[in-house]
């Protein structure tokens, strides 16, 4: 079907406890929170009114909009004739989410695509607790147990093109950057990470030595990705995903995507160490 | 007035000379360039050399700078010699062993060997180093002072230097157009402080850290940015305990007339707008 998604809008990852995560979103990563209760915490870093939502009673999930309430009807058809399962977001499900309504579907690493209209936007400038240089929201990585499952997922109804490939990880866009959706093959399902983006390379370093001088664990970067051309910083979180500091990503390659080997080296062209057995490829 | 155009080389004596050719070459990138008996010239761009490594003293440096076209060799060695610096005037031998047409050779106030030239050899061969370091090539040396004060009024009252910024005391000096061609940085006693490679950009100065790191080199600083010159830099240390430095993205000062020097903090944050702190006994 026509591609009619406007925007990555957020990411929602599943915790067990709201309390360390959302410390950590707003006081180490520089968040703005828009929102705390027991089970749940929306955080911002631009326009958007959130882009990171963690809760304890929600699955993990990555919200892209849409234009028009037709292209929700269109999804779920779409959806529906190739067997997933739909379901609609009204009412309560509609207003924890703060959209106007929108659609589910479960996607096979268990994270679910929820595809949203009329998502709420600030109307005051994101302003952080300190001076982040956040400016937008990028990407979020998806681990994926079963990648070829994964990948014929989101190239199908929601039709995302293939910008790049390193290894079989394969990074996917709506258009615009590079990406916005990267899969990775992993020994878990589940969301690994997302990426925020920031104006500059300087506040990538800033955010590397005011990380190490408070001893926040460092699981990639500071770097390059060859594929995005994006400088990165990747810290996990206390719930265990992780959470980037990334430059703007340059557009996919004009001639269409490109195979990078399956090494450390396609993941980061400095050369930095990576925790995560996901960023080193299978040769290294 | 004396009249320099530019930095043109080191000299250091070492008891380890393999050693410094194993670090020379393999960690720092430069090109052997010649080597003469107890003697290993080096190359980081178009002249013929910027380093030189000696069997000697440790202790044994010389720094040498280019006179500009006019200045008159005898003229130069006359106003020294009024000031009550003792000037040797090279022989056609050492001229030989430094690759220069003509030199004088003397003590600047601290006791620093400086070593002023006429005609240092350029080679039309190119530079190619044995690792890809980026080089660009030999930019600037901090020599150390014991009277700061007194050592700038030399550079900029007797020669041609003209204060860029200063890191407290420390005068950041240039001599064209690039910020500083030479700094001054207080010290208990004479010597070089560090020597200067610019790489080509950025990416070069990470791949460095990495490199440089993997290979058990101690990193002394950085990387960070200098909020002085604007420069992306990284310092780590070589043989003898000689502090080695890559930059990139040095500013040059083309308003001559309407620049002022600023003044920076003593202190990590005069020295790194990312939040890097040195690991170096003169930037303490």
């Amino acid at each position: 079907m026509t591609l009619a998604f406007r925007e990555l809008r957020y990411v929602r990852c599943k915790v067990d406890d709201i309390a360390t995560t959302a410390d950590f979103a707003e006081q180490m990563f520089g968040m703005m929170c828009e929102g705390r209760t027991e089970t749940g915490a929306l955080f911002r870093a631009d326009k958007r009114f959130y882009s990171l939502c963690i809760a304890t009673d929600m699955p993990s999930a990555i919200g892209f909009s849409v234009g028009r309430a037709a292209d929700l009807d269109e999804y779920a058809q779409a959806f529906g004739d190739a067997g997933h399962d739909v379901t609609w977001l009204d009412g309560d499900d509609a207003s924890r989410r703060i959209i106007k309504r929108g659609i589910s579907v479960p996607t096979p690493n268990g994270v679910r695509l929820e595809i949203v209209w009329r998502h709420m936007e600030s109307g005051q400038p994101f302003h952080g607790g300190r001076h982040t240089g956040l400016n937008g929201f990028s990407a979020v990585q998806l681990a994926c147990a079963d990648i070829d499952a994964n990948t014929a997922f989101w190239e199908n109804v929601p039709g995302l093109d293939v910008s790049d490939y390193a290894g079989r990880a394969q990074f996917m866009t709506i258009g615009g950057s590079h990406h916005q959706v990267a899969l990775y093959p992993s020994d878990e399902d589940g969301v690994l990470g997302a990426i925020w983006q920031v104006e500059t390379l300087d506040n990538v370093m800033r955010h590397w030595h005011y990380m190490r001088d408070r001893q926040v664990p460092i699981a990639h970067g500071p770097g390059r990705q060859p594929t995005s051309d994006a400088v990165f910083l990747s810290l996990r979180t206390p719930a265990g995903f992780l959470m980037s500091y990334a430059t703007e990503m340059s557009a996919p390659p004009e001639l269409g995507p490109r195979q990078f080997r399956d090494e450390a080296r396609s993941h980061c062209q400095w050369g930095s160490p990576a925790e995560m057995p996901e960023f080193k490829g299978e040769r290294s | 007035m004396i009249d320099l155009k530019d930095v043109v080389y080191c000299r250091l004596g070492t008891r380890d000379l393999a050693g410094a050719e194993w670090f020379a070459t393999n960690v720092l990138g430069l090109e052997v360039a010649e080597r003469r008996r107890g003697t290993i010239y080096f190359k980081s761009d178009d002249r013929a050399q910027t380093l030189c490594y000696f069997e000697g003293d440790p202790e044994d440096q010389a720094t040498a700078f280019e006179l500009g076209r006019k200045a008159d060799l005898d003229q130069v060695a006359a106003t020294l010699e009024d000031l009550g610096h003792e000037v040797h005037v090279g022989t056609t031998d050492e001229c030989d062993m430094r690759m220069v047409r003509a030199f004088i050779s003397f003590r600047d106030p601290t006791g620093n060997r400086i070593e002023f030239v006429v005609g240092p050899e350029m080679t039309g061969t190119r530079y190619h180093g044995n690792r890809d370091a980026g080089i660009t090539g030999f930019s600037h040396v901090g020599l150390c002072t014991t009277n700061a004060e007194r050592d700038e009024a030399f550079w900029t009252q007797v020669c041609n230097a003209r204060v860029s910024d200063r890191i407290g005391d420390a005068p950041l000096l240039r001599l064209g157009t690039i910020h500083h061609s030479l700094a001054l940085f207080p010290f208990k006693k004479a010597g070089i402080q560090h020597i200067n490679h610019q790489v080509a950009s950025t990416d070069d100065i990470q791949r460095a850290f990495n490199f440089v790191r993997d290979n058990q080199i101690d990193v002394t600083f950085g990387p960070g940015a200098h909020p002085t010159s604007s420069a992306h830099f990284l310092y780590f240390t070589g043989p003898d305990g000689m502090t080695y430095e890559y930059s990139t993205g040095v500013c040059e000062i083309h308003d001559e007339p309407l620049w002022r020097d600023r003044q920076f903090h003593a202190e990590p944050r005069g020295f790194c707008h990312w939040g890097a702190k040195p690991n170096i006994a003169a930037f303490s």
